[in-house]
């Protein structure tokens, strides 16, 4: 193997210097990596995943199952590069994988020589006891791919969304021709191409098009698609509902900072799927020592890269597709001998021997030799497989045939149909908005498929209702080609036939599986992993149904295909992700004072989609220390509390105290204008939604406060029911809760501490009592405030326009100065409610609540007018005396903090049963000690009792109380 | 004391001729009464549903008289993009550039934030979108357009 003087479209003026397992190297620019290292001579790229088996090429693009190297540029790294894929940079370090110490030289290579005791279904069959953990670390450290660098990844991933008239799969013939034909009809197109330069196969093939070189022609579509979006380096990988589509586009020449990976969300009117066709192997003894490659990628390699894959070469073939191989090579100086399979020579192999090329009809490898690369190949009479003849070869090129590339289709939900004369499975129609053009369809000439193209870029266009404005593209019309001659595997015992070349899957391999009865291809799949891994069976799925359906005696289409899935290339998870990792990971919202408190040293944590405070940390405090002084503070002095994220829905209309009382289990119908009432929110099933206070502005007008996770979910609740149940109800609903900021002044000392606000709204207790509400101006901007408390202290919680947050916050410090305000955090809030026992929606609070566990039962007592729900409290389970009930816990150890979820446990005739368990847990500064609160079976009726707590292994007890552990009178409420 | 200070969110975010910035209507108010044609703006009225607006008042004047209304002045960030908008909404939303034809305006979930986008409403640049989020997001999102645009120099 050797660079070419001339020839390829790599520029020989840009060289690119690089290393492959920490030799210096060089390329050239338009180079893939695999190229390169082809150029240089490198023959083993990678080792097998199973046997550690030397492999080298096989193929040039996405269907290559071998040459997956750990690749680091740039401070990059990519652990599983498929170097068939890599545009060559300069400074790349690649490096094979699976090996010890490298890949020409792999200690574990010893293994391949116990083959014979490692088939398919080895590790299923004895790694099971006493448990398959215990192994596989040791086997996922002999087998597999690359491995990531514990360092972020440092490039930059972006997504894109289009919609277009007509997206276009493929720049071959049969795609440019499409595209060029929408195009001209005035039609929004994307063409995309998995490779880097337009043209498909007319980057290696020989054609002349509108009797210009086909390399112009292509250079002259592509330049007259003024507008259209050009996606080069872009593979489509996967085909979803109603024509949507995934894309990923690579950039390796972005420059510093943009994103090297895009994945595009193409919603299409119409898909043209010219995807080509994929060459597959011929499986024979030996066929998978390097330098057996893909007769497709050896013209592949000297046409686009200027690398001379061998200088003796055999061909192997079944069809009439290699010899274009063969005639190339020879020009460019290799000697080459053909073993056809076919019986007789048909007119293109006669054409070859004409020129002076050996080709031998009716033959076929039976073996292959050479110890880190191919030397001979053993060449025998299809009929007689004995005699056979020993050719020296440094590549042996094959072609078994080509299978089409009709992932996207099947994906979409195409059925496919079994050709015998294509010896391939092909498009049985195409689906709805979908069209085919070029080999996707079958083996088609040049002209069939630009033909092809064209027309179906006008039948899009006739979609519209428009013509297309220019003639087809023309071609020379070629020969029919003679038919292939399908060759699934030879028959020769005793030796390894390879039909996946990734996974280490044999033709025993399948045949085991048959004899085992895995007759399903999709149980083949999983039981010997063929077709499975990042080439997901380009090269393998056919050789292995058609091995499957003659080891059970079927037909090839009675085994049929596994499933299509994307994506069709790996795709990583950064590129998926896009700009969604880091900060940008998931949008949180921010408070309106989030400079103060981040100026206050608060630890901010995500609660319920708000960024918020969990604590403010003083110098050399923790952050359990500096939430008991907080909580302790509120208690003692005074705290204030950031509760803008708490929900703000307005509720207006004649029917709105009407509707409200549907809603809501609490009686709302008698609440007073200027009154606030906790309520609780029911789901039809009686489960407990929501909490919240629920205040009458006006005798049409209420304000809710949802929790601050739920405010969506209450609005779209009653939306729902006004839309569906109760349309002819005078009601609406306005979400204001990101207008609005609102701070909480708890605590003795908050009277005092508000007295001294400018405000027009009397806060005297007559005035402003308990669960009350009232509007006027705070600080000379419109404000309100309401007398409410989730700690059980006295507390005002004070709102004003939201923009006007940041200064009422610093204002309440300010005032609160003298009387020791302390800011507490969400962490503090929680302890403080804790004490109170007060429930907290989703903590204490499970998707089986019903108010009655709750203790709150006055309203299904007393309310006389139907609400959300109230069927479902009054079913026999809703009434068990058995049900967990709510309740107070106190452990025995007051210094024992139970962790939440503990089990309480309850043990009957030996045996241990959980009857509840902790839904809070925290030591409570105000009583100095440990306490907790729980759901607890018929907890009620226990109160007094001592239950014991399990977790992890660990018991301890505790007692059952009343939820209320500080103040059962609420008469600090009043202080 | 004197009166509580309004902190106005200003920022301005710009590379190659691609900006967002930050406007500042005199106010904006939630109206739930009269309907008007779906995703249309009239008179600085936006179409959120079926009798559901957002009516916007570029410059002081009395809050709409009919329906139910709702101060919601300080509860929107207003973001008006010009420049390469299309490619910037490409990277964020799915919707087409095509649905946002001026005069109209169309709720979207972008960069995974619901939105309202409008396209050449009154006062601004008649090649540009206006993008109306709800202020608790606005922070994250301005972060999220200073990382996108970076990409459109």
């Amino acid at each position: 193997m050797k660079r070419l003087p001339t020839g390829g479209r790599i520029d020989r003026a840009a060289p690119r210097a690089f290393t492959w397992d920490g030799k210096a190297l060089g390329g050239f620019k338009g180079d893939t990596l695999a190229s390169a290292l082809l150029a240089n001579g490198i023959r083993i790229i990678g080792r097998s995943f199973k046997y550690h088996r030397p492999r080298g090429l096989y193929g040039a693009w996405s269907e290559e199952p071998n040459a997956i190297v750990d690749l680091a540029w740039k401070g990059e790294h990519d652990p599983n590069a498929r170097s068939t894929l890599v545009d060559l940079q300069a400074g790349m370090a690649a490096s094979g994988l699976n090996a010890w110490p490298s890949v020409a030289h792999d200690v574990y290579g010893l293994i391949d020589r116990f083959h014979r005791f490692i088939p398919a279904g080895f590790y299923y069959k004895t790694f099971k006891s006493p448990r398959w953990e215990t192994f596989e670390g040791r086997i996922r450290q002999m087998a597999g791919l690359g491995t990531l660098r514990r360092s972020d990844d440092r490039r930059r991933y972006e997504t894109r969304h289009a919609e277009t008239d007509v997206l276009v799969v493929g720049a071959g013939p049969a795609g440019l021709a499409a595209a060029r034909a929408a195009h001209a009809a005035g039609l929004r197109v994307i063409l995309a191409d998995d490779r880097a330069a337009w043209g498909g196969s007319l980057l290696w093939r020989e054609g002349v098009i509108d009797d210009r070189a086909a390399a112009d022609w292509v250079a002259d579509t592509i330049a007259g698609l003024d507008g259209a979006t050009l996606l080069p380096r872009t593979t489509v990988f996967g085909a979803y509902d109603h024509n949507a589509f995934g894309l990923l586009e690579r950039r390796p020449s972005a420059a510093d900072g943009w994103a090297t990976e895009r994945v595009w969300q193409v919603r299409a009117r119409h898909v043209v799927l010219a995807t080509g066709a994929i060459e597959r192997p011929l499986v024979f003894p030996g066929n998978d020592r390097p330098g057996v490659m893909s007769a497709a990628a050896v013209l592949q390699y000297l046409r686009e890269y200027g690398v001379l894959a061998g200088n003796r070469v055999v061909l192997v073939t079944n069809n009439d597709s290699a010899y274009e191989t063969a005639h190339a090579l020879i020009a460019a100086g290799a000697r080459i001998t053909i073993a056809d399979a076919r019986p007789e020579l048909g007119a293109i192999a006669r054409r070859a021997a004409d020129h002076g090329i050996q080709v031998r009809a009716n033959t076929v490898p039976v073996n292959t030799g050479g110890r880190h690369g191919l030397r001979w190949v053993d060449v025998a009479p299809r009929d007689n497989l004995a005699a056979r003849e020993r050719i020296p070869a440094d590549v042996v090129a094959i072609s078994g045939g080509w299978s089409p590339a009709v992932h996207l289709h099947s994906q979409a939900g195409g059925k496919l149909r079994w050709d015998a004369a294509e010896a391939a499975f092909l498009p049985e129609a195409a689906r709805p908005g979908q069209h085919l053009a070029g080999a996707i369809t079958g083996g088609t000439s040049l002209a069939e498929a630009l033909e092809a193209g064209h027309h179906a870029g006008t039948v899009v266009a006739s979609t519209f209702g428009r013509a297309s404005a220019v003639l087809p593209p023309r071609a020379e019309p070629a020969a029919a080609p003679s038919p292939i001659a399908p060759l699934w595997f030879v028959p020769v015992p005793d030796q390894r036939q390879w039909i996946d070349f990734q996974n280490d899957v044999t033709l025993k391999d399948v045949a085991l599986a048959a004899r085992e009865n895995y007759a399903s291809v999709e149980h083949l799949k999983r039981y010997t992993t063929l077709g499975m891994a990042n080439d997901q069976g380009k090269t393998s799925n056919v050789n292995g149904l058609a091995a499957l359906a003659a080891f059970t005696g079927r037909e090839i289409p009675e085994v049929g295909t596994t499933t299509f899935r994307p994506p069709f290339v790996p795709v990583s998870l950064g590129a998926l992700a896009g700009m969604r990792h880091g900060r940008l990971y998931a949008p949180i919202r921010h408070l309106p004072s989030h400079a103060d408190h981040l100026g206050n040293g608060a630890e901010m944590r995500e609660y319920g989609g708000w960024l918020r405070p969990a604590c403010y940390l003083r110098v050399g405090e923790t952050v359990p220390q500096a939430i008991q002084r907080e909580a302790a503070s509120a208690r003692q002095a005074a705290g204030l509390l950031d509760g803008s994220s708490l929900g703000k829905i307005e509720v207006q209309g004649a029917d709105a105290a009407a509707f409200l009382n549907l809603l809501y289990y609490n009686e709302l119908a008698t609440l007073k204008p200027g009154r606030l009432r906790y309520c609780l929110l029911l789901r039809e099933t009686g489960v407990v939604y929501d909490d919240g206070v629920v205040a009458r502005l006006a005798p049409d007008r209420f304000l809710l406060s949802p929790s601050s996770s739920h405010t969506a979910g209450v609005l779209a609740m009653l939306r729902a029911w006004h839309q569906t149940e109760y349309p002819a109800m005078q009601v609406a609903f306005h979400d204001i809760t990101a207008a609005w900021a609102t701070y909480a002044i708890s605590g003795p000392n908050a009277r005092a501490i508000l007295g001294r606000l400018a405000t027009s709204i009397d806060i005297s207790d007559a005035a402003l009592p308990h669960m009350a509400i009232a509007d006027g101006s705070i600080g000379g901007v419109p404000g309100r405030i309401a007398r409410v408390s989730f700690t059980g202290e006295r507390s005002y919680e004070l709102s004003v326009p939201a923009s006007h947050g940041a200064a009422l916050w610093r204002h309440l410090l300010d005032l609160g100065a003298r009387d020791g305000i302390t800011l507490f955090g969400i962490e503090a809030l929680s302890v403080l409610r804790a004490e109170k026992g007060f429930i907290l929606i989703g903590t204490d609070t499970d998707g089986m609540t019903l108010p009655v566990d709750l203790g709150v039962t006055a309203p299904l007592r007393n309310k006389k007018v139907d609400f959300v729900g109230k069927r479902s409290l009054l079913t026999p389970d809703a009434t068990r005396p058995d049900r967990r009930q709510f309740v107070g816990l106190l452990p025995a150890d007051p210094r024992f903090v139970p962790a939440v979820g503990s089990h309480a446990i309850e043990t009957a005739d030996g045996k241990r049963r959980s009857i509840g368990w902790i839904t809070t847990s925290c030591r409570s500064p105000a009583l100095g000690r440990s306490i907790a609160l729980g759901m607890i079976e018929a907890g009620r009726a226990r109160i007094g009792e001592t239950v014991e707590l399990f977790h992890l292994g660990q018991t301890s007890r505790a007692t059952i109380t009343a939820p209320c552990h500080l103040d059962p009178a609420g008469e600090r409420l009043h202080d | 004391m004197t009166d509580l200070a309004r902190d106005a969110m200003t920022d301005r975010i710009g590379t190659g001729g691609t900006t967002v910035a930050i406007a500042t209507p005199a106010a904006l108010w939630l109206v739930s009464g009269p309907d008007q044609p779906a995703n249309t703006i009239q008179d600085g009225s936006y179409w959120l549903g079926p009798n559901r607006s957002l009516v916007v008042a570029e410059t002081p004047g009395p809050a709409p008289a009919a329906g139910f209304v709702s101060d919601v002045t300080d509860g929107y960030v207003l973001l008006d993009i010009t420049g390469d908008w299309p490619a910037l909404l490409a990277m964020g939303c799915t919707l087409a550039p095509a649905a946002l034809a001026a005069g109209r305006c169309a709720q979207t979930m972008f960069a995974g934030i619901h939105v309202l986008l409008a396209a050449n409403p009154i006062g601004i640049s008649p090649t540009g979108i206006r993008l109306f989020v709800e202020r608790p997001h606005a922070a994250w999102l301005l972060d999220w357009f200073r990382a996108a645009v970076s990409s459109l120099a």
